[in-house]
């Protein structure tokens, strides 16, 4: 069975590591700092996929984002609750996946820590429009980790996301239906 | 996890030492605190365990003037530069706290408020280090610490001095209370990687205790990583150019022998396919 490889990248402390904790059914509270990238292995109807949870914290950034390339999604994930983060998706985040050869790679953005949301949602969008510019966006849904709001949306969003590459690749091989 | 009672680094910008108390988020949370130098700000960002995340910095403003923006917290104007387009940040210094403007196109904003970091005055101690000194060379603490963290000794034998001094130093790291650290005549093995942690030593020469062994736990950790990640990215079968990249990127550290020497011992059955350069 093909798998897909999947990122999540975003800056240190926005919860990455904590929405697949959440996914998973772990303790997003126990949550430490990634240490490089870690590896989820996840299959649902048939698909597989492969989530890469990269480090975001500073020092790692240069060795982590050159496995950036051959994602077919990239979640980028910012804090609900600091600006910064979110303006580090354009700022930071959308020139590696331009530079790693990943600027068409779906782009799904996931505004995290919800219970504390912070940034107003004009502000947000203007971001995201800036953000739509540099890199083949998809959705935007917010979360919080810690209370699970919308977490399964987020991997099902995914998985839809992989269903229909997984179609266009069948077609263009000649398999599809 | 115990929290350092002290955070030294330099600051991005100016290359100054900052020495700050840490501070402690709520589960799930970030806490930020700032610093402010001349002309830019430092955010630090510290987690539930008071373990730094992120260290930013922000250009200081120094437009004065009204503008329809307030501090959220004293309530004085952000005056921003005319025809702003596209993103702009800048930190507002205020008495006993900042305040950091993310403006949009100039007409969408978001201001967050940020508690001023507490700074310490460093106090010289007499660490691990300069009492390990004392009886052996920095030289053969690095060979000492090589064996046991990348060719996995679990005896060494050291002068009788050097055992609580070196106990303590490597006390955080997992499983090493299972090292067995023995009163004995030092023999210097040459053990690959002694390089590697002979300039770590010298890089936290003069830290203060709980900060050295915060900091060396920290680089071992991330030796193990390395090596763990690169088993799975062989196991996950990935292409030999992409593979290429990382031990280029590898190579660029100087932990590169080092991760090497891991991966054979941890993963022995692991073929570490040839790459080419």
């Amino acid at each position: 069975m093909k798998s897909y490889k999947v990122i999540f990248i975003g800056d240190s402390g926005v919860g990455k590591t904590s929405i697949i904790r959440a996914f998973i059914g772990e303790d997003v509270r126990k949550t430490t700092s990634t240490i490089g990238v870690d590896f989820y292995h996840f299959t649902k109807d048939g698909e597989k996929i492969v989530v890469w949870d990269f480090a975001g914290q500073e020092w790692f950034k240069d060795i982590v984002t050159n496995f950036i390339k051959g994602a077919i999604i990239v979640v980028m994930v910012f804090d609900l609750s600091k600006t910064s983060t979110l303006l580090n998706l354009i700022n930071y985040w959308a020139l590696q996946l331009v530079k790693q050869g990943a600027g068409r790679s779906f782009v799904l953005v996931v505004g995290n820590k919800a219970d504390k949301k912070q940034i107003p949602d004009n502000f947000i969008q203007r971001v995201l429009d800036i953000l739509k510019e540099k890199v083949n966006f998809r959705f935007y849904i917010e979360t919080s980790a810690l209370m699970g709001k919308n977490i399964s949306a987020v991997f099902n969003n995914i998985f839809d996301l992989v269903k229909v590459i997984d179609m266009v690749v069948r077609k263009k091989l000649g398999g599809g239906e | 996890m115990k929290m350092l009672d002290r955070i030294r680094f330099l600051c991005p910008i100016c290359h100054e030492t900052i020495e700050i108390l840490p501070v402690k988020a709520k589960p799930g949370e970030l806490k930020s605190v700032a610093i402010a130098h001349k002309d830019h700000v430092v955010v630090v960002d510290f987690d539930q365990n008071g373990a730094v995340r992120s260290i930013n910095t922000v250009k200081v403003s120094k437009l004065e003037g009204k503008s329809n923006i307030k501090c959220p917290r004293c309530g004085r104007y952000l005056a921003i530069p005319e025809n702003v387009s596209g993103v702009y940040q800048a930190a507002y210094v205020h008495e006993g706290h900042i305040a950091v403007l993310f403006l949009v196109h100039g007409q969408y904003y978001t201001v967050e408020v940020i508690e001023k970091a507490r700074e310490v005055k460093r106090v010289k101690e007499k660490n691990f280090f300069h009492e390990i000194e004392e009886h052996i060379s920095l030289d053969a603490l690095a060979d000492v610490l090589s064996r046991l963290f990348v060719w996995g000794d679990k005896i060494v034998y050291v002068p009788k001095e050097v055992i609580e001094p070196l106990r303590n130093l490597i006390s955080k790291i997992p499983d090493s209370e299972k090292i067995e650290i023995l009163t004995g005549p030092i023999k210097l093995e040459n053990a690959p990687g002694k390089d590697y942690f002979l300039q770590e030593i010298k890089k936290l020469y003069n830290m203060p205790n709980d900060e050295i062994m915060y900091r060396f736990k920290s680089r071992v950790e991330t030796l193990y990583k390395l090596a763990d990640l690169l088993a799975a990215l062989v196991r996950l079968n990935i292409s030999k150019s992409d593979l290429k990249v990382f031990l280029d990127e590898l190579k660029n550290t100087n932990r590169y022998d080092i991760v090497i020497e891991i991966v054979k011992r941890k993963y022995p059955k692991l073929i570490l396919p040839i790459v080419e350069n």
